[in-house]
C-alpha cells in the first residue's frame, strides 16, 4: 500500500491520456463526404426578396419571387414568379415580371420567361410604356432588355407589334427588329 | 377625305425605332402608312410627335407615293415625290423632288407640290436654281376639258 501514493500520479496521467484519446475520437466526427444530389436544389427559399441599395442608401434594384432555388454547381439562381423593380433616385423606373426566371449575380443578367411584362414608368404627362413578350433578357447593369420573340408595345392607346426587339431604357429607345405593325391613336 | 385626319394612323414596316424621350419614331423597309382613306408608301419614314401629341411625318423613297380618296366622290388623288412631308394637324402634304399629283384625268408635275388634304387644293412650283442648280424649272399642268355631262 506504501507504493500506491507514489503510483497515483502515474495512474492519473494514464487515465487522463486514455480519456483524452477517447474524447478526441468521439468528437472527431468522421468527415463522411456528404453526398450532394446534383439533381436537387442545394437550397430553396420561399417568398424571396432581395434589395440592392445605391451609395445614397436608396434602393436601386429589388428582386422578389414566390420561390427561389439554386442547384449545387449552377452559377444562376432560378425563380418562380420573379418580379424585378428597378429604381432611379428612389423612384420606380421600370418593373419586369414573368412566370419563371433566372439571374446571374456575377454578370448582372436576368432572364424572364412566359408571360413576361416590362412596364417603364413614364415621366409625368407621358403614358407608361408596357411591353408584353414571352421571353426577355435584362441586363441590370446597363438597364437594357432584349428579346427575339414576338412583342407587343403599348403606350396610351397606341399599340406596336413586331418580332424581336431591343430596349435601352436609359435612352428611352425601343428598336423593333422585324415585321412591325403599329397603330397610332390620335390624342 | 376630311375625316381622315381624325382617324388613327396604321403603319407597317420591316423595322422601326421608337425614341420615347424625343417623341420620334423611325421606320424602314416597305413602309406603308394608312390614315382613313389616305395611304402613303415609302422606304423610310420618320414620325415626330410634338408636346400636344400632333404628328408630323417625313417619308422618302424612290419615289414615296401617297393616295387619298376625294371627299364625297369615288375618285382618288395620287401623288409621288422623292420626299413627302405630311402634317396630320394641318393636313398639308408637301411633295419635293420629281413631284407629281394626279386627280382623275388632271395632273400636275414640278419640283415642289403642296397639297392640302382637307381642302384638296394643291400648289406647284418649279425648281429653284439656287437650291437645285438645274435650269429654271418648269411646271406642267394638264387639265382635261370637262365633257358636257361632267359640267
Amino acid at each position: 500500500m506504501k507504493r500506491f501514493p507514489r503510483l497515483f500520479p502515474l495512474l492519473l496521467v494514464l487515465m487522463l491520456s486514455v480519456l483524452t484519446m477517447l474524447l478526441d475520437r468521439v468528437t472527431r466526427q468522421s468527415s463522411v463526404q456528404s453526398v450532394i444530389d446534383r439533381d436537387q436544389p442545394e437550397y430553396t427559399v420561399e417568398d424571396f426578396t432581395a434589395t440592392r441599395f445605391d451609395a445614397q442608401g436608396l434602393p436601386s434594384d429589388r428582386l422578389q419571387a414566390r420561390r427561389m432555388w439554386q442547384f449545387p454547381d449552377a452559377k444562376d439562381i432560378e425563380f418562380e414568379h420573379p418580379f424585378l423593380t428597378s429604381y432611379q433616385q428612389g423612384r420606380i423606373n421600370y418593373t419586369v415580371e414573368g412566370e419563371v426566371g433566372r439571374y446571374n449575380n456575377s454578370t448582372g443578367m436576368a432572364w424572364f420567361d412566359r408571360k413576361v411584362q416590362l412596364i417603364d414608368k413614364a415621366e409625368p404627362g407621358k403614358g407608361d410604356v408596357k411591353i408584353d413578350t414571352r421571353a426577355l433578357t435584362v441586363n441590370l447593369n446597363t438597364s437594357t432588355a432584349q428579346s427575339p420573340a414576338a412583342v407587343t408595345v403599348y403606350q396610351g392607346d397606341s399599340v406596336a407589334n413586331a418580332i424581336g426587339f431591343t430596349y435601352a431604357q436609359k435612352q428611352g429607345l425601343i428598336s423593333l427588329l422585324s415585321k412591325v405593325r403599329i397603330s397610332y391613336a390620335q390624342p | 377625305e376630311i375625316a381622315d385626319s381624325s382617324k388613327p394612323i396604321e403603319l407597317s414596316a420591316d423595322r422601326g425605332t421608337l425614341d420615347q424621350n424625343n417623341g420620334v419614331t423611325v421606320w424602314d423597309g416597305s413602309v406603308v402608312v394608312n390614315q382613313g382613306t389616305l395611304q402613303l408608301k415609302a422606304d423610310h419614314v420618320v414620325v415626330t410627335r410634338n408636346a400636344n401629341g400632333q404628328q408630323t411625318l417625313l417619308a422618302t423613297g424612290k419615289p414615296a407615293t401617297f393616295r387619298q380618296k376625294v371627299e364625297g366622290k369615288n375618285e382618288y388623288i395620287d401623288g409621288k415625290g422623292n420626299r413627302i412631308d405630311y402634317d396630320s394637324q394641318s393636313g398639308i402634304a408637301v411633295l419635293t423632288g420629281n413631284a407629281f399629283v394626279k386627280r382623275g384625268q388632271d395632273s400636275v408635275a414640278g419640283n415642289v407640290i403642296t397639297y392640302n388634304t382637307q381642302t384638296e387644293l394643291y400648289q406647284v412650283s418649279g425648281s429653284n436654281p439656287q437650291t437645285t442648280g438645274a435650269a429654271k424649272g418648269r411646271v406642267t399642268v394638264i387639265l382635261q376639258p370637262k365633257t358636257e355631262e361632267k359640267k
